[in-house]
């Protein structure tokens, strides 16, 4: 493909541009960044065009209505259940897999979970990693660990490499790269992507091509790396195996090609049973990209036996915990657990598709993100986050195992507003967004409405008061004209009208 | 760090004494076992579906290979020897995928993977590959064409009557769903093939059903 | 194209004899016509509306922003303002939903829990209880055509939008519905002051759809999408009305009695 006025300095600028642009959103705080988000025409055509046609996607592949709410039944009852037997589930899984060959590892915390990888590889002498999509590696901060130990740790799902290239982070949990152009990508493959020769990749802006770049350089890697590591869709705890979900084959590489695997998981992804596996496998990848089925179901349960020509010779599996046990002990907030990462919930979110990921500044973006993230970070931290949601609801609708994602982001309103005292199992930062002004504000609307009397002598204020109303009010006025009350309220109309209150022998309860 | 499994453990015990018991709710039926589904669902992932009978797999296969002019990989099961040595009576390039095989050859000098499928999956157009000593993990990964051999009669309709059929038995060391060849969609939502893995999948769809008269 | 309708299951009454009329805060304040045209739409059809004046708000602007202590305070005045055993009618679909779907966890292990969930019991959103209730004859067509917004909370909470276009087609109005008919307009309550910028970004895109209908009249059964929708055009100079579900059906009875 020739270009127009093709050069390479500039191109590098912009990708520079690119990454400034990030850093800089990074920095901000929520509003900031949703601000700018809107403001990026660019950004904004993506991220509505990839939201449609994801939820168009999905819509045509749940043809039959009856079955797809019978298969989000079995979806949240097999989560629910699983969940129920938590604790004993682990334990199983941890036996079988320790019986196939499999070493367990568990961690508390994002850095323990860090450390655990680390040592495997330290013992290993491995110096470099290819990864295949592991979000719980993100939420960890996995790379940015291993690189500061001198370990190259090479992202490997394209979207993953490209977002890795560009220095920035994945802006959708399924599609990493999703707010990325053809035209950027280009660029950013030319400037930045460097072939085993050394040799920079022809700029070209044919997706195929683009891809067969992509593919020759990270080949090369997948039969040179040390060390693989992978995310886990589910766990099966009486067989020991581990699921892994993907249309790359990525997955399958890193996992089947270095002499060393090790899987990193939330303590939330295990299933009981092999036949737990078929329906939410349906559900995953229907909800996530409108597919029957993804081009590889990987299900692993040992590593290379005697006899077999290849496979890894060690297999780790890392289970994290980072705050899951907490939610797991918060009666309302408990389905947040039951999540398998479909990112139906994004694709559906009306303000994800405006704002895009980066805006939320953390690893779960939209509205699991909105429920997950105050979880795990602190609502101190990340409250804001629960404040960005209109609860429309188009999320849990969308959700296939029937997360009822706006009561949850409600409760954590609650939570954050919370004035009651804080225990050990309690979310960090709980009642961190009280603020004086507001509860002030909501204690007055109270006895405003709680009296009749008090009620009908605001609202007699308003009719009255109606053409000293302001024209202006704060965000509402810059893009709407203000609502004018009217002259009479209903109560007034009503009364006037000699409407009855309450059935003949039933008092008014004033 | 036991201190860490036991500190997860109990805290999940706490929160699980407060729990109510969820509902179950049943598996419907499997539907029915459709052959038009399955190649329909592997033709729409950009599969090749080859029709053949069990006398003349090997002669298509052989004959297809012969005009591509490439080198080939077989496993050791019992189809896959076969096809090495009928490759090798029609001079073939062809090898096995063995010790003497290192893994840089694999990545750089095999074009074609052999493997075989113990079940196929009507309602997604999925082929089951059980991995072990004859059955390679690499062989239906790496290659850029991968050959999967399915037996008509192996058909099921879905995971679920795959997973029931298994019943207890003995997990291998990878149980494969392969539906297609390797494709992203990560640039653009525009879709591509052979992200990593083969550009093509040709499935031997082997007639081994006597049709009824 | 649209996606498929949420379809409640739920079991309605006969028409009864007496229900009440939740104006909802909004309505009594910004559209209180919407509500007077309900009254005497339902009673037309032989149904007597009671209307409490101990009624203020529903409660669910505190609720929904995390402040349950104080919209506990205000909906108990509702439970004791809708206490007799007779349908609840509510303007709003999202107060409807407030009532019938969120008062229960609202009066969780309160002493009046009991209460709370016999009035959700009862609780119709205005054109539910037109639809499945009065199930009336349709009028002749007028001709008119509108666009039609449903709320998120009348589609998903209550599930609903099915009655919404109903009593609209059956008053022989046509009705036209925006692109991305089901996505929300941005509003939700302190949303819109909250995340202003967002919710500007959401009300444009959903002016601009509205707009692009060529129809003059936006109708809905949610007095806050209307605010938002109907501000936005207003503040872009497009001459789009907008109006209660309730006041058309009102207008198409007056024209056809």
């Amino acid at each position: 493909m020739t270009v127009q006025n093709y050069d390479p300095a500039l191109m590098a600028a912009q990708v520079d541009n690119d990454e400034k642009a990030f850093a800089d959103l990074r920095q901000r705080h929520f509003k900031a960044r949703a601000k700018l988000s809107l403001e990026n025409e660019q950004l904004r055509g993506s991220f509505l065009g990839a939201t449609d046609f994801l939820q168009a996607k999905r819509r045509a592949v749940f043809e039959d209505t009856s079955e797809l709410e019978h298969l989000r039944d079995r979806g949240e009852a097999i989560r629910q259940q699983s969940l129920a037997q938590l604790p004993d589930l682990l334990e199983t899984l941890e036996k079988n897999l320790t019986a196939n060959g499999i070493q367990v590892h568990w961690a508390e915390t994002a850095e323990q979970a860090c450390a655990h990888v680390h040592s495997i590889l330290a013992a290993n002498n491995a110096r470099t990693v290819v990864k295949g999509k592991s979000m719980v590696s993100e939420e960890i901060e996995l790379n940015h660990y291993l690189e500061k130990q001198g370990i190259e740790c090479l992202e490997s799902d394209m979207g993953e490499y490209l977002v890795q290239l560009a220095k920035e982070m994945p802006s959708h949990i399924i599609m990493p790269a999703i707010h990325k152009t053809t035209a950027q990508i280009a660029r950013l493959m030319h400037s930045r992507a460097e072939r085993s020769d050394g040799q920079p990749v022809p700029y070209t802006e044919d997706v195929d091509e683009l891809i067969g770049n992509a593919r020759a350089i990270l080949r090369d890697k997948f039969a040179s790396a040390d060390a693989g590591i992978s995310g886990v869709n589910m766990a099966i705890a009486n067989t020991g195996t581990l699921c892994l979900v993907e249309n790359e084959g990525n997955g399958r590489m890193s996992t089947t090609a270095p002499p060393i695997h090790i899987a990193i998981t939330g303590i939330e992804k295990v299933v009981a049973d092999l036949a737990d596996v078929p329906d939410l496998l349906s559900l995953l990848t229907r909800s996530a990209t409108g597919q029957h089925i993804s081009t590889y179901f990987n299900m692993i349960s040992s590593p290379r036996k005697t006899g077999e020509l290849d496979g890894p010779e060690q297999v780790h599996l890392v289970l994290v915990d980072n705050g899951r046990s907490r939610m797991f002990n918060h009666p309302q907030l408990k389905p947040t657990l039951q999540c398998i990462r479909c990112g139906a919930c994004m694709n559906h979110c009306p303000v994800y598709a405006r704002i895009g990921g980066h805006a939320y500044g953390s690893t779960y973006p939209g509205p699991i993100g909105q429920v997950v993230t105050p979880q795990m970070q602190g609502l101190d931290k990340q409250g804001e986050l629960v404040s960005a949601c209109t609860l429309n609801g188009a999320c849990g609708e969308a959700c296939p195992v029937r997360i009822p994602l706006p009561k949850l982001i409600r409760e954590l309103r609650h939570e954050a507003n919370s004035t009651a005292p804080a225990s050990e199992l309690d979310i960090p930062g709980k009642g961190s967004q009280r603020h004086l002004g507001e509860a002030v504000v909501w204690k007055g609307w109270a006895l405003a409405h709680q009296y009749g009397p008090v009620y009908r002598s605001m609202t007699w204020a308003l009719s009255r008061g109606r053409s000293l109303m302001p024209h202006r009010l704060g965000a509402w006025t810059a893009t709407r004209t203000m609502p004018m009350p009217a002259e009479k309220s209903l109560h007034e109309l009503a009364k006037a009208a000699g409407i009855q209150q309450q059935p003949s022998g039933v008092e008014d309860p004033s | 760090m036991s201190d860490a499994r036991n500190a997860i453990l109990q805290r999940l015990r706490q929160g699980q004494a407060q729990q109510a018991k969820p509902v179950e709710v049943p598996l419907r039926s499997p539907s029915q076992v459709s052959l038009e589904d399955f190649c329909e669902h592997l033709q729409n992932a950009h599969a090749q579906v080859i029709h053949c009978r069990p006398s003349d797999w090997l002669s298509t296969v052989v004959q297809r290979l012969a005009s591509h002019g490439t080198s080939l990989a077989c496993g050791r099961s019992a189809e896959g020897q076969q096809l090495h040595q009928a490759a090798l009576e029609q001079g073939l390039n062809v090898c096995w995928y063995d010790e003497q095989l290192d893994k840089q050859q694999l990545f750089d000098q095999v074009d074609v993977g052999f493997s075989v499928a113990q079940a196929g999956l009507a309602a997604t157009g999925s082929l089951v590959v059980e991995t072990g000593p004859d059955e390679p993990r690499m062989l239906s990964l790496v290659p850029p064409l991968s050959i999967v051999l399915l037996r008509r009669s192996t058909l099921l309709a879905d995971f679920n009557a795959y997973v029931q059929q298994r019943g207890d038995a003995a997990m291998p060391t990878n149980l494969l769903l392969i539906s297609g060849p390797s494709k992203t969609a990560d640039i653009q939502q525009t879709l591509a093939y052979g992200a990593h893995g083969p550009k093509e999948l040709w499935v031997l769809l082997v007639n081994d059903v006597e049709e009824p008269a | 194209m649209a996606q498929q309708p949420f379809t409640r299951c739920r079991d309605y009454p006969a028409r009864p004899q007496q229900v009440y009329l939740m104006g909802t805060c909004l309505v009594d304040s910004f559209d209180p016509q919407a509500g007077m045209d309900a009254i005497q739409f339902l009673q037309h059809h032989g149904v007597e509306v009671l209307f409490p004046q101990q009624q203020s708000c529903c409660g669910q602007p505190a609720f929904n922003s995390g402040f349950d202590d104080e919209a506990r305070q205000v909906a108990r005045q509702q439970l004791k303002a809708f206490a007799a055993d007779i349908p609840v009618v509510v303007m709003m679909g999202s107060c409807a939903a407030m009532l019938h779907c969120d008062y229960a966890r609202l009066f969780e292990g309160q002493p009046e829990e009991a209460q709370a969930k016999a009035l959700a019991a009862r609780t119709f959103e205005f054109t539910e209880f037109v639809d499945r209730v009065l199930c009336l004859p349709p009028l002749p067509a007028s001709g008119e055509r509108v666009v039609l917004h449903t709320s998120c909370s009348a589609r998903r909470s209550m599930g609903v939008a099915e009655c919404h276009q109903r009593v609209l087609q059956n008053s022989g109005v046509e009705v036209v519905e925006p692109n991305r008919v089901t996505e929300c307009c941005g509003f939700g309550g302190t949303f819109a002051l909250k995340q202003g910028d967002i919710s500007a970004a959401m009300a444009c895109d959903k002016a601009e759809a509205v707009a692009a209908c060529g129809v003059d009249t936006l109708v809905s059964a949610d007095c806050g999408c209307l605010m938002n929708i109907g501000g936005t055009l207003a503040k872009q100079g497009r001459p789009i009305k907008t109006r209660h579900i309730a006041s058309l059906l009102r207008q198409r009875q007056e024209e056809s009695l």
